[in-house]
């Protein structure tokens, strides 16, 4: 059986790393892209199975590509996790929980989040 | 940048860091060597511009010795991903010192390769870059500068800075049977032909999980790397080959061991609480990187059971550790 397919998009390299290899140990294959505009262009290359996309990003941000992906018909249907630094933390900031399900994304993890939990929430979406 | 900073071995956490984060000072990047036969270690460090003269105090009132410098308006310039590719971080730093621009440090992290350089050598730095690479992101330099964070974003990724009272970070990764090479350079220039040994190196299918160098005394740069178990003999022969007149002292085998979290430079005092613990547990630390978000740490093979055990019970990384072939 073909390995899901699953895209992580993060200007952290070290993060999209640490995450890339947590999910590549459960035996899915992972692509990489370290920006909005870059995880665009990845994903009109191979349609994911799953998305790992980071909130604040340069040249596009997460919630701007997952309201892009969730308006597109063609892209609606891919599974978003988005992850972002700021959860409960910080309660005033402008990126909220709240915020983070009105892009329609599937679901939402705080950073530093639980790579247990990351896992799960991405088998979950694939399933 | 604050660097050259010889002390006794295992007083990093006393004399460097403790200070540091006592002040709440973040630290952008940190490189760390013990400089074994001889018994002191050495750091150095940058900061955020507007603590760095905060930094330079501290480090002059709690060192040992005289020898600190300080270095203003210095840029860090980061590369990724490398994927431990020796082809790209020696390419990398050959690009550089190629251009003749000086390098104060370099420190690698999992996924990037970091390069401390002074601030009016950035713009240049970056078009050598862009010369000698390909980014799929950014086709020209103007398209990096118009990708960087407005101010008003910067000003968010500030808002959510936070502490917490068990520090979390994703996961704790170890990797073992590596080799630890340390080279001191006669000066910065000699960078371009380690950098041509590294690539070559590269050719023979190596990979190369850890790199530092900081200044050292005399002018010296203090290059430390690790590579998987390679073959002591051909590395020799190739870093001779480039570097005639430099000596390379091996220690085998030894481990390595990552700590990734998110925005490392943002929270203060995540080094301090890893080398304090360390120190506690009697693991020699031999080299320390920090840079982008992780730490590296290289410790001696017969540490790691002892050090991995500590670090689980000091950080909240609440998955299985894994440990890398």
């Amino acid at each position: 059986m073909a390995k899901k397919y699953v895209l992580i998009v993060d200007d952290d390299p070290d993060l999209v790393e640490t995450v890339a290899m947590l999910l590549e140990s459960k035996g899915y294959e992972v692509g990489k892209a370290y920006d909005g505009l870059e995880g665009e262009e990845s994903i009109k290359k191979r349609r994911p199975d799953a998305l790992v996309l980071d909130v604040m990003m340069p040249r596009k941000d997460g919630y701007k590509l997952c309201k892009e992906l969730k308006a597109d018909p063609s892209t609606r249907a891919i599974p978003v996790l988005l992850l972002t630094a700021v959860g409960e933390a910080v309660p005033t900031t402008t990126y909220t929980h709240r915020e983070g399900m009105s892009t329609e994304a599937e679901d939402y993890l705080a950073k530093p989040v639980d790579a247990a939990t990351l896992v799960e929430a991405v088998e979950r979406l694939i399933t | 940048m604050v660097s050259s900073f010889p002390s006794p071995p295992n007083r990093l956490g006393a004399n460097v860091l403790g200070p540091l984060a006592h002040n709440q000072i973040n630290l952008t990047f940190l490189t760390y060597v013990a400089r074994s036969p001889e018994p002191e270690g050495i750091a150095a460090f940058c900061t955020a511009g507007a603590t760095g003269d905060a930094g330079y105090t501290l480090a002059k009132t709690h060192g040992s010795a005289n020898e600190v410098q300080f270095h203003k308006d210095t840029c860090i310039l980061t590369l990724f991903p490398h994927d431990k590719r020796l082809e790209i971080i020696g390419n990398f730093i050959y690009s550089l010192s190629r251009a003749k621009i000086l390098l104060y440090g370099l420190a690698s992290s999992s996924a990037a390769i970091s390069a401390v350089l002074p601030g009016k050598a950035k713009h240049r730095a970056v078009q050598i870059l862009f010369q000698r690479f390909a980014f799929s992101g950014y086709a020209t330099p103007r398209d990096f500068y118009a990708a960087q964070i407005l101010p008003e974003q910067a000003l968010r990724e500030v808002v959510a800075v936070y502490q917490e009272k068990v520090i979390k970070v994703y996961c704790i990764v170890d990797q073992p049977d590596l080799e630890l090479w340390e080279l001191a350079l006669p000066s910065a220039t000699a960078l371009e032909d380690l950098a041509l040994s590294l690539i070559a190196l590269g050719d023979r299918d190596s990979k190369l999980p850890f790199l530092i160098a900081l200044p050292g005394p005399e002018g010296r740069l203090l290059l430390t790397f690790t590579l998987v178990k390679h073959g002591a003999p051909e590395v020799e022969n190739i870093l001779h080959s480039h570097l005639p007149g430099v000596t390379a002292r091996r220690q085998a085998p030894v481990a390595a061991i990552f700590l990734h979290g998110p925005h490392f430079g943002d929270r203060y005092g995540i080094a301090d609480t890893l080398v304090k613990t360390l120190e506690k547990a009697q693991v020699q630390l031999l080299a320390l990187s920090c840079t982008v978000s992780s730490i590296s740490a290289i410790i001696r093979q017969g540490d790691l059971a002892r050090a991995v055990q500590v670090l689980g019970e000091t950080f909240e990384a609440q998955y299985e550790y894994i440990s890398k072939p």
